[in-house]
């Protein structure tokens, strides 16, 4: 198991600067840059060459990424074009309101998605089956931005319980996790009620049944935990719609988190907090996939790793 | 299944109904920069007076509460050197004042006293007088030397300030006495005092300027102004608490806090739940619900506009090296039509290349739409069977931008011009409009030349060739009429001689077309009532804060 986490965590570092060589790249090529966007209407040519010259942005490109190597090897993610901060310090400040959001809003899409799920299998074709599925259905197509703002209106402007914007307590918390994990709340419930439905057509269910067990004792003791593995593959997927979707998230209720950050940084091109951000989104999306495969590995005993 | 599916699903559609009726609308993308605003409606009641109002049942403004105000993008840096943005900047002029300011209303005088009081020129030489007896929040006391420290500042190539193309013009700063400077510059320039009032040139505290060294005064920046710089935390809070010691009266006001919600939607939902006391930029359908219904006690600001909002031409290319077929463009775009149905009203057709509210502006020639002429023009150019052009733009940046150049198409089109439209990313189009004329490939483009000083003088230098290099400006136009009056009107010092050159010029770049004239873009803002005597300039900025005040209950 040690050797395989190990096997794995190479991997991911690899992953990772596949990934900052990409981006690197990519921004670079896309018309426009910093040095124009933060020039203002009477600037001359030269005083953005100049601009230029100061962010090192006129060096070869090839240039350019061998010393954001150089410097990603100390530790030196570089420093903001616009606020002159260094990148590491405006995600150490952004990270922990994303997490935030991500860590709950998953909990809420999982116990929301999988008890609507699991009940809806036990009693299938009932009402409540019926409606939940419909309204997973729609938790999946609805757009986050539409989910977020209608959230907005109605318990923040209409009924004022909730502030509208902002992060400063945890009142404010709660809008904004709630859109995320209604959004994915919807996929969970449909793998859930359909891996259950499964789960509860096998041989030992009906052995389990036999012996006379209580229906909640055969769901909870026998069914529940072979039930769940394909959820947790699931929610595992889901993690990158759901770090998506605190972009989409983020703006609507201007949550000062990584999403953001990220979205800010590449309408101003600035480069290093794009890299930055980028790279914090790739590791913690292939960490999450790690930590989904290795509890894969508990739930399920006929899966081990070398 | 099948059973509960079809009531199901009728009940969500009817939900979804209804929410989305009760949604503002408001613009779908999100605005990454700040756009401009409109010149005010003719006799709304709701509108926020600048001086305190004479309210019989009141006894005046209260002290103390949190003004938020919301913009739609985040004070970059806390120090105008390195910021961009002017309603950004006009958050920073809070704690650091400039030395002089424009007048909110567009009025005459366009150039108000602030720390500096009087000035005076003669030939090269601008001497200014300072506000004597002010202090600035650390202590340090303001003066000549102050000042000089601050011009050198910003035009020290080491400083690296975004603005210094626009202060370049001086040449050396000479202290005369304690509270008088000589300002001496590059040849006689008349528009020196507006110039100083342009956001970016703010005094702050030398001390500190020498404590904490350019990289780090954003941190604790120490101005002269109504507030003292609190904390910035980035994407999230600006706060500013007032200055009890400030030389114009201390605030009514205990703070004032800027958070930033750059999401149109949300801004106005922030403004509306009370969360936010003032916001920037509301679209016009949105201040239109607000003025029909009082009950929401919504009042929605109309500063008057400067910006000055066109098609450019990219006059080295093709068809339009010729002044005919301009002139054609312009006859064939009804560009009163847009303002009246587009931008209901709220601002006026563009009738030069100067905005109503600047010095020397006088009404020149207005294209009146008249598209048979636009057809003879350019059949006579040679052109009876039209052409095809492409015209660039960065969505989101200007109010209505995607519905007015898809107006301007319809209109070309009727005239045998057939426009493609390119739409790019803002930074995508700006990288584009900057490359020189060897480079670019832009024919048509929509975009917006702000006039932050109400002063001829940084609009008219766009009209040069030498103006070329400078990279927003790609008409590469040039007229040489036009290289000898546009320097004669920088120099000149008698203003009416000023304004005489000036309205030769306007008449000269009209009869020459080099854009198409749209018009001067809107700028609509709104406040929730109990937020009393808030003033948003004619440049954007939230003007005399220390007079603003919270009637809360």
């Amino acid at each position: 198991m040690g050797r395989y986490i190990v096997y794995r965590l190479v991997l991911t570092l690899f992953v990772l600067l596949g990934v900052s060589l990409v981006v690197f790249f990519m921004i670079r090529l896309i018309p426009g840059d910093p040095a124009d966007l933060l020039a203002d209407q009477w600037a001359t040519e030269e005083d953005i060459e100049q601009l230029r010259r100061d962010m090192g942005l006129d060096k070869p490109i090839t240039v350019q990424y061998l010393i954001f190597l150089d410097n990603l090897r100390t530790g030196d993610l570089g420093n903001s074009v616009i606020t002159k901060v260094p990148v590491a310090e405006e995600i150490r400040a952004r990270l922990p309101n994303t997490l935030k959001l991500a860590v709950i809003g998953t909990f809420i899409a999982v116990v929301i998605g999988s008890l609507a799920g699991i009940i809806a299998a036990v009693k299938p074709y009932s009402l409540f089956d019926n409606v939940s599925m419909v309204f997973a259905l729609s938790g999946v197509s609805t757009p986050a931005f539409w989910l977020g703002l209608m959230l907005m209106l109605l318990f923040s402007v209409k009924l004022h319980w909730f502030p509208c914007v902002g992060a400063d307590t945890p009142k404010h918390l709660v809008l904004p996790s709630l859109t995320l994990g209604l959004l994915t709340a919807g996929v969970i419930a449909r793998q859930s009620r359909s891996s259950m439905l499964e789960t509860l057509q096998e041989d030992y269910i009906v052995t389990a049944r036999s012996k006379g067990l209580r229906e909640r004792v055969v769901v909870s003791r026998h069914a529940l935990k072979n039930a769940l593995i394909p959820v947790v593959t699931i929610v595992g997927l889901q993690f990158g719609r759901l770090l998506g979707g605190t972009v989409l998230v983020e703006s609507v209720f201007s949550w000062p988190g990584m999403g953001r950050l990220l979205v800010d940084a590449v309408f101003t091109r600035d480069y290093p907090i794009i890299q930055g951000a980028v790279l914090v989104f790739a590791t913690t999306f292939a960490l999450v996939n790690l930590a989904v495969d290795l509890l894969y590995g508990t739930l399920d005993p006929r899966i081990r790793y070398e | 299944m099948v059973r509960y599916v079809k009531l199901t699903a009728l009940v969500l559609l009817l939900l979804a109904v209804v929410a989305s009726g009760c949604a503002p609308a408001a613009t779908p993308a999100p605005e990454p920069a700040p756009t401009e605003a409109p010149p005010p409606p003719e006799a709304t009641p709701t509108e926020a007076a600048p001086a305190p109002t004479a309210e019989p049942e009141e006894t005046g403004p209260k002290e103390g509460g949190t003004m938020v105000i919301s913009l739609g993008t985040d004070v970059p840096i806390f120090d105008s050197v390195y910021a961009s943005g002017i309603p950004n900047l006009g958050i920073i002029h809070l704690v650091s004042e400039g030395l002089t300011r424009i007048d909110p209303e567009g009025g005459d005088p366009k150039v108000l006293p602030v720390l500096a009081e009087s000035w005076e020129q003669s030939g090269e030489t601008w001497t200014f007088k300072l506000r004597e007896g002010v202090m600035f929040h650390d202590g340090t006391p303001f003066n000549a030397e102050a000042v000089k420290c601050n011009i050198e500042r910003m035009l020290n190539p080491d400083t690296g300030a975004l603005a210094a193309s626009a202060f370049r013009v001086i040449d050396s700063v000479e202290v005369v006495d304690e509270y008088t400077i000589n300002i001496i510059t590059n040849g006689p320039f008349a528009a020196l005092p507006a110039q100083l009032a342009y956001s970016p040139m703010a005094i702050n505290s030398p001390t500190q300027v020498q404590a904490l060294g350019n990289e780090d005064y954003h941190t604790a920046p120490m101005g002269t102004g109504p507030f003292k710089f609190v904390h910035h935390i980035k994407g999230q809070e600006v706060l500013v608490e007032a200055n009890e010691d400030y030389w114009g009266g201390a605030p009514y006001l205990d703070a004032i806090a800027m958070r930033p919600i750059p999401e149109t939607a949300s801004r106005l939902l922030a403004l509306e739940a009370g969360d936010s006391h003032v916001i920037y930029h509301v679209p016009p359908r949105d201040a239109q619900r607000y003025m029909d219904d009082p009950s929401l006690g919504i009042e929605v600001l109309t500063p008057p506009q400067q910006r000055l909002i066109h098609v450019g031409m990219n006059n080295l290319w093709g068809p339009f090296q010729d002044v005919r077929v301009r002139q054609a463009l312009n006859y064939a775009v009804d560009n009163q039509a847009i303002v009246d149905n587009i931008l209901m009203g709220l601002t006026t057709a563009s009738d030069s290349p100067l905005p109503p509210t600047a010095l020397c502006y006088e009404s020149t020639k207005d294209y009146a739409y008249d598209p048979d002429k636009a057809r003879d023009l350019l059949a006579e150019a040679g052109y009876a069977d039209g052409f095809k052009a492409t015209l660039h733009y960065g969505p989101g940046r200007y109010l209505l931008d995607t519905e007015i150049v898809e107006a301007v198409q319809s209109y070309l089109a009727d005239v045998g011009v057939e426009v493609e439209i390119i739409a790019l990313e803002w930074a995508a189009y700006i990288g584009e409009v900057r490359k020189p004329p060897e480079e670019n490939i832009t024919q048509l483009f929509f975009i917006g030349w702000g006039l932050p000083t109400l002063d001829p003088e940084l609009s008219l230098t766009s009209y040069v060739e030498a103006a070329w290099a400078s990279p927003i400006n790609a008409l590469f136009y040039s007229n040489p009429e036009l290289e000898q009056l546009i320097p004669a009107q920088t120099a000149a010092e008698d203003p009416a001689e000023r304004c005489e050159i000036v309205k030769e010029i306007q008449e000269i770049i009209m009869e020459d077309a080099p854009q198409i004239y749209l018009h001067y873009e809107p700028q609509i803002h709104a406040k929730r009532q109990e937020a009393m005597d808030v003033t948003i300039s004619v440049t954007e900025r939230v003007d005399q804060m220390h007079k603003a005040w919270l009637d809360a209950e």
